[in-house]
């Protein structure tokens, strides 16, 4: 007589209810989702192009103001360009960045950080050591740095912010990696005689993932912010650009007067930023057993 | 003790060398030649820039330049300012005081705020103080501080007319400089209306700089009391009869307190580089806005030479962190 | 009148599954100055009844009994405050596990003087004398050198002798120590049971003893009680419960000791496990395990029946021989 077994859930099922039981989370994959939907019908849910210019509407505020117009829903800039089309526009900008700095960051990261597990020696001391380096410096200043060599613009700048968040998913890969190497499948594996990239890949990584996926979301959060702010200094995107941090920095003069130039990019990074924070949270406290209550 | 002192100084040295490295790197991966850079925009001779070449040292081989760079770095030359002709150690040792005051303060707005929050809302777990804590937790981190103090100026500087909107102190003020600290000068100053003139400049820097970290100082001592109340020696504090307030603060805190301070004393990287942004838009007459400013100014020797002394700064604080941890937690100390 | 008595004891937890109940109407008594033996295996509730007890279950849990007093004092309708004068004072307990339960950022010789101060106002110059008799007292050699170390300078054993200095400090009436010796080598194992039985001796308190270990229950206990699924389901002196075992859990327990298998060709386990919180019979909680059986067993809940001396709870206890009696009345 055995005592009866409960069905136990699918692996998949018991980490979406997980992830689900977190309300910050839901919101957080919520928003994500409406951003992408937004970002991707742009073409067809933004009332105007984003930098064309109507010269009889400078500075109109938003249309539940005196002074607003209907066309333009949420005001215009400086220069007549349509606030609500330039933020959605700046929504796909955004996730592009986001996106391609995070995936670039994470194979680069990733492979230096496995290749330091897997090398060990002087490769993995000479690796840390230039994390360790990069990591000293605050991450905004030497992303300054490496525009002002590189040169201002959007490329360079989410070049800068790549090499800038670099050493996270290093480290994370590598102690990830370290530590499933201590174990006695991966030793099973040599012995049978897999190569070592083909290890790398095929075996280990797949256990390291679950960090990885986190700080992936987080970094998505970390690039749209770091790009933001290198705009805001000038050093990212150039006007026209519709880049939210950009619109920011051209709008610094205008604050006492058309205070809309300022409040709606910088609540549209926040809101994004904020999505992807959440995300990331609710990710890592699904994924991690520890957390369980 | 010392051992552990002396262990982690040795760590430091390559981390260190790396940083100059880099710092030396950098006018040399400049666009134009390191001679142009330091000319400036009035440009230069050929035959001149052959002779200053040589002159300093250019036409030598680039690890034997590094050499030297090092060399003069340990002479304690960090360059001269392309646009005020003062020595980059000068101009920094002139504004760091600013970025320190600021810095000072809004990392301490954050520990006072931040750590009882972060107590409350773990002893009252699942409560809805809990979760909206968590919630502004993860708003304030969330937020780019230059939007943030845009923001901030906008409601309490223009609609409300509470607090100033730039600089340290009203320009009816005069104070000598004597610490460079302008609460500690006002004070001795004696001057009343120069302090309160100072504070409320200070106020909303502070708390804009002092978001990220009170957001991450909340969380962190959050998330390191829960883990550190379920511990078993809580279970036996609890069972010696001592009363709640003494378990958290006495038992609990004194641990959880360890992640937490390691926290703080790491977040000083990210507080220089908020300050950056900040000191922009406060125009805080500190580092960070230096620093930004030599980039527009294409001011080269000074982005070199101040963001290594910035990176040196953030080594030094690490080890100061390493230190306190190694103080803190008896478990590590030998 | 009886030291500690409880009576109907419930302790349940909300879990994401359900509602769990760890400690499912558990009777218990122990009398000034005897050793009382709880045993169980893992999850049978043994450790949770006498958390309750001390009022030391935490967050999500609730407990509700028919009766809980210590010495007479109701302790379920006592102020936190209140709780707090009687816990580390009159009722002490020591853990399972001495490596993690003291606090490593202080002292032990600290932690002592913690547990002396919060019930005792001794000044200052004698709180060094008392710790290192208390230290003298539960075997550490050298006292007085140790009372600056920290816990993860000395071994598990020393650990153990520190908490339960701890918690004799201020003469407690009820020592309960949760398998105080499990998590340490056996020759320590030794030492650590002959302190306690010792202490319990020459201060006239009473010993609750929670263990799985049944050498331990022959050796050192007055009583027994057994425990099952979050359940008591057997009571009874010690010797006449190794002689008589009057629950079938308890015939399967002695039975399953390797002591006892001599000359058998296999030993005997238990087949089955203890259920969980999905798979809950509705009549005994044994009853899927045990050998005895029957078609009542399935269906209703037994309740305790006095057999001579000893309690058990089935519907056909065992009799002197190890064959069930007849069905106890619907």
């Amino acid at each position: 007589m055995s005592a009866s077994v409960s069905a136990t859930p699918g692996r998949a099922g018991a980490l979406w209810r997980s992830f689900a039981e977190n309300r910050g989370a839901v919101i957080g994959l919520g928003l994500m989702i409406v951003l992408v939907v937004v970002a991707a019908l742009a073409d067809v849910v933004a009332p105007h192009s984003p930098i064309e210019q109507f010269r009889e509407n400078f500075l109109t505020p938003p249309f539940w103001m005196a002074g607003g117009e209907r066309a333009f829903l949420l005001g215009t800039d400086d220069v007549g360009r349509d606030m609500l089309s330039r933020l959605i526009y700046g929504a796909r900008l955004s996730l592009l960045i986001g996106f391609s700095v995070a995936s670039l960051a994470l194979v680069v990261g990733t492979s230096l950080g496995l290749l330091a597990a897997f090398a060990g020696g002087v490769v993995d001391v000479i690796i840390m050591r230039v994390m360790d380096v990069l990591l000293v410096f605050p991450s905004l200043l030497l992303a300054i740095v490496i525009v002002a060599i590189l040169g201002p613009g959007l490329f360079n700048a989410m070049l800068a912010v790549v090499v800038v968040t670099l050493p996270g998913y290093t480290r994370l890969s590598r102690a990830s990696a370290l530590s499933e190497l201590a174990r006695d499948y991966v030793t099973a594996s040599r012995s049978a005689g897999a190569g070592a990239v083909r290890l790398m890949f095929e075996t280990v990584l797949p256990n390291c993932l679950a960090p990885l996926i986190v700080q992936v979301s987080l970094g998505f959060a970390a690039a749209i912010l770091d790009a933001a702010a290198l705009g805001f200094l000038g050093l990212g995107a150039q006007p026209p650009t519709p880049e939210w941090g950009t619109m920011l920095a051209g709008a610094l003069q205008y604050y006492q007067r058309a205070w809309w130039v300022l409040t709606f990019p910088g609540l549209s990074i926040l809101i994004t930023v904020l999505a992807f924070n959440l995300l990331g949270d609710g990710l890592r406290d699904a994924l991690d057993p520890k957390l369980k209550r | 003790m010392l051992v552990f002192l002396l262990r982690r100084i040795g760590l430091i040295i390559p981390t260190f060398i790396g940083v100059t490295l880099l710092s030396f790197m950098l006018i040399h991966l400049v666009p134009g030649d390191p001679i142009e850079v330091r000319a400036g925009e009035h440009g230069i001779a050929p035959e001149r820039l052959a002779e200053l070449r040589h002159q300093f040292g250019l036409d030598q081989p680039l690890w034997k330049q590094f050499v030297d760079y090092e060399v003069q770095l340990l002479h304690g030359d960090l360059g001269t300012s392309v646009s005020t002709h003062e020595t980059v150690w000068n101009e920094f040792t002139t504004l760091f005081p600013a970025t320190l005051e600021l810095g000072l303060c809004a990392i301490s707005f954050a520990v006072i705020v931040g750590l009882p929050l972060g107590v409350i809302a773990a002893t009252r777990r699942g409560s809805g103080f809990d979760y909206g804590l968590m919630g502004l937790s993860v708003t304030g981190a969330s937020m780019p501080i230059f939007w943030w103090g845009l923001m901030v100026i906008l409601v309490f500087s223009v609609a409300l007319g509470w607090t100033p909107v730039s600089g340290r102190i009203s320009d009816l003020y005069y104070i000598e400089p004597w610490s460079g600290f302008m609460l500690i000068d006002c004070w001795f100053a004696d001057d009343a209306g120069a302090c309160t003139s100072a504070v409320s400049h200070l106020i909303l820097p502070t708390i804009v700089l002092g978001t990220i970290p009170l957001a991450t100082i909340a969380r962190m001592t959050r998330s390191a009391m829960l883990e550190v109340l379920n511990e078993d020696y809580i279970r036996t504090a609890r069972a010696k009869g001592l009363s709640v307030r003494r378990v958290v603060i006495v038992h609990a805190l004194r641990n959880a307190l360890i992640p937490v301070v390691t926290v703080i004393g790491l977040s000083v990287s990210a507080l220089l580089g908020g300050a950056i942004l900040t000191e922009t838009i406060f125009s805080w007459p500190g580092v960070g806005h230096w620093l930004v400013e030599s980039i527009q100014r294409r001011d080269y020797p000074v982005l070199q030479g101040g963001t290594l002394l910035v990176a040196t700064l953030v080594i030094l604080v690490n080890l100061g962190v390493d230190l306190t941890y190694g103080f803190l937690n008896p478990r590590i100390r030998r | 009148m009886a030291l500690l008595e409880i009576r109907n004891l419930v302790v349940e937890f909300a879990t994401s599954r359900g509602r769990f109940r760890a400690v499912d109407g558990v009777d218990m008594t122990v009398e000034q100055g005897e050793i009382l033996c709880v045993v169980g295996e893992s999850g049978s509730g043994k450790s949770v009844s006498m958390l309750a007890a001390m009022g030391l279950i935490p967050f999500p849990g609730r407990v509700t009994a028919d009766a809980l007093s210590f010495d007479g004092t109701d302790l379920l309708s006592l102020t936190p405050r209140q709780r707090r004068r009687l816990v580390g004072r009159d009722m002490a307990m020591v853990f399972q596990e001495p490596m993690s339960s003291l606090n490593p950022c202080y002292p032990i010789g600290w932690q002592i003087a913690e547990a002396l101060r919060a019930h005792q106002a001794v000044p200052r110059r004698e709180v060094r004398e008392r710790v290192i008799e208390l230290l003298r007292q539960v075997g550490i050699p050298a006292p007085a050198s140790r009372l600056g170390a920290f816990p993860h300078q000395l071994s598990g054993g020393m650990n153990q002798r520190v908490m339960i200095a701890m918690a004799i400090s201020c003469n407690p009436r009820l020592l309960i120590a949760d398998e105080p010796t499990t998590a340490l080598d056996v020759t320590i194992q030794k030492q650590i049971l002959d302190l306690l039985v010792e202490l319990q001796r020459e201060r006239g308190m009473a010993l609750a003893l929670i263990t799985h270990d049944m050498g331990v229950v022959a050796e050192t206990a007055h009583r027994v009680q057994v425990m099952y699924a979050g359940q008591m389901v057997e009571e009874q002196a010690t010797d006449d419960l190794f002689a008589t075992p009057r629950h079938p859990y308890t015939a399967a327990l002695l039975d399953a000791l390797p002591e006892r298998a001599m000359g058998r060709d296999r030993l005997p386990t238990i087949p089955g496990m203890v259920p969980g919180i999905e798979d809950r019979p509705s009549g005994c909680l044994f009853s899927p395990r045990c050998r005895f059986a029957f078609d009542r067993c399935a269906r209703e809940k037994p309740r305790l029946v006095a057999i001579g001396e000893a309690r058990a709870r089935c519907l056909t206890p065992l009799t002197a021989s190890g064959q069930p009696a007849a069905p106890v009345p619907v």
